[in-house]
């Protein structure tokens, strides 16, 4: 009989130098940690590099973990951190101008005007998540592009359930604000 | 209701679309909370186009070739340092062996093995030859 092998399975194997029982581990969890840059970067390239750079770094760092967490809230607290880290870069270098902003293209015909308007609405909703402090981001992140519960971001953050509820209670207010200005 | 009631259940609903009859009747008075409940929606709306988006999945097979190109240098050390060693117990082999054959009796085994030993302990430069032979397989990597 053949049955799924379990994260700790693999875990246990990839920890003895074992890269194939890793490469499971990545294809169970690339679209998850994915999904988490996305919510940070807001640019599948660059989420997807990230990705990468996370699942480098959690090899890397394999010995070091003891299972006392699911592999899987290890692995996102390695995500929410590189991500921050990444943003704060990101946010250093557009702060210097070494990322131009996409130039407006002409709005010549109705489409396009509605188009504008459609981009504009979403780089106000990507300062705003981009506004939030660290810890609100993410929380907001996990819980809304991860769709995890409060318990496992609670998990993740190393908080209580009850503590990250009202962070995500926070960020939802702070982004209401931002956005009906 | 009021508006700040409102504002404060909106952030409170965990997913959206559960918005209570109470809140309901308020957002149909209330042009700016509808607004907000608007904004709101425009957020998810956001958030699900974002997270609809799919990794390739090569993305495998680059962090396995990422991994195991680190990986390889360590193995690359390792097999030079390991085909020396054999090499040098290879060699000494070489020396029993070759004393038994040239010996004709069984005590003269033990001598020639003692000679050898001394040789190699109390020489001027003893064990140069087994460290050569590392240095070179480390300084041609
Ligand atoms: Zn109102």
């Amino acid at each position: 009989m053949h049955t799924t092998p379990t994260d700790s399975d693999l875990v246990q194997q990839a920890q003895d130098g074992r890269t194939e029982a890793f490469s499971v581990l990545v294809d169970r969890y690339r679209q998850k940690v994915f999904q988490t840059c996305m919510g940070f970067l807001h640019n599948g390239d660059d989420a997807e590099d990230l990705t990468q750079e996370v699942f480098v770094k959690a090899w890397n760092a394999l010995s070091s973990f003891d299972g006392r967490a699911a592999f899987s809230t290890w692995l996102y607290r390695i995500a929410v951190n590189k991500a921050i880290n990444k943003t704060r870069k990101n946010k250093l270098r557009s702060f210097t101008g070494i990322i131009d902003e996409v130039t407006e293209s002409g709005y010549a015909d109705e489409d396009a005007e509605i188009n504008l308007m459609r981009r504009e609405q979403r780089e106000q909703i990507k300062s705003a998540v981009n506004r939030l402090k660290s810890r609100q981001k993410k929380a907001f992140v996990l819980f809304y592009y991860q769709e995890l519960s409060l318990a496992e971001v609670a998990d993740v953050l190393e908080m209580s359930p009850k503590a990250t509820e009202s962070l995500i209670f926070r960020a939802r207010k702070r982004l209401q604000g931002w956005l009906s200005r | 209701m009021t508006c700040n009631e409102f504002n404060k259940q909106l952030a409170m609903l965990q997913r959206s679309g559960e918005m209570t009859q109470e809140m309901q009747e308020h957002m149909d008075e209330c042009a700016s909370c509808k607004e907000t409940y608007e904004k709101e929606q425009l957020l998810f709306d956001f958030v699900e186009e974002e997270k609809a988006l799919k990794i390739s999945p090569f993305v495998t097979t680059r962090i396995m070739a990422q991994i195991e190109r680190v990986e390889k240098p360590s193995r690359m050390v390792a097999r030079p340092a390991f085909v020396s060693l054999l090499s040098v117990v290879v060699l000494i082999l070489g020396f029993f062996s070759a004393s038994l054959f040239s010996g004709s009796e069984a005590s003269s085994l033990a001598d020639s093995t003692e000679i050898i030993a001394t040789d190699y302990f109390f020489s001027a430069n003893p064990g140069s030859q087994i460290e050569d032979i590392w240095l070179n397989s480390y300084s041609y990597e």
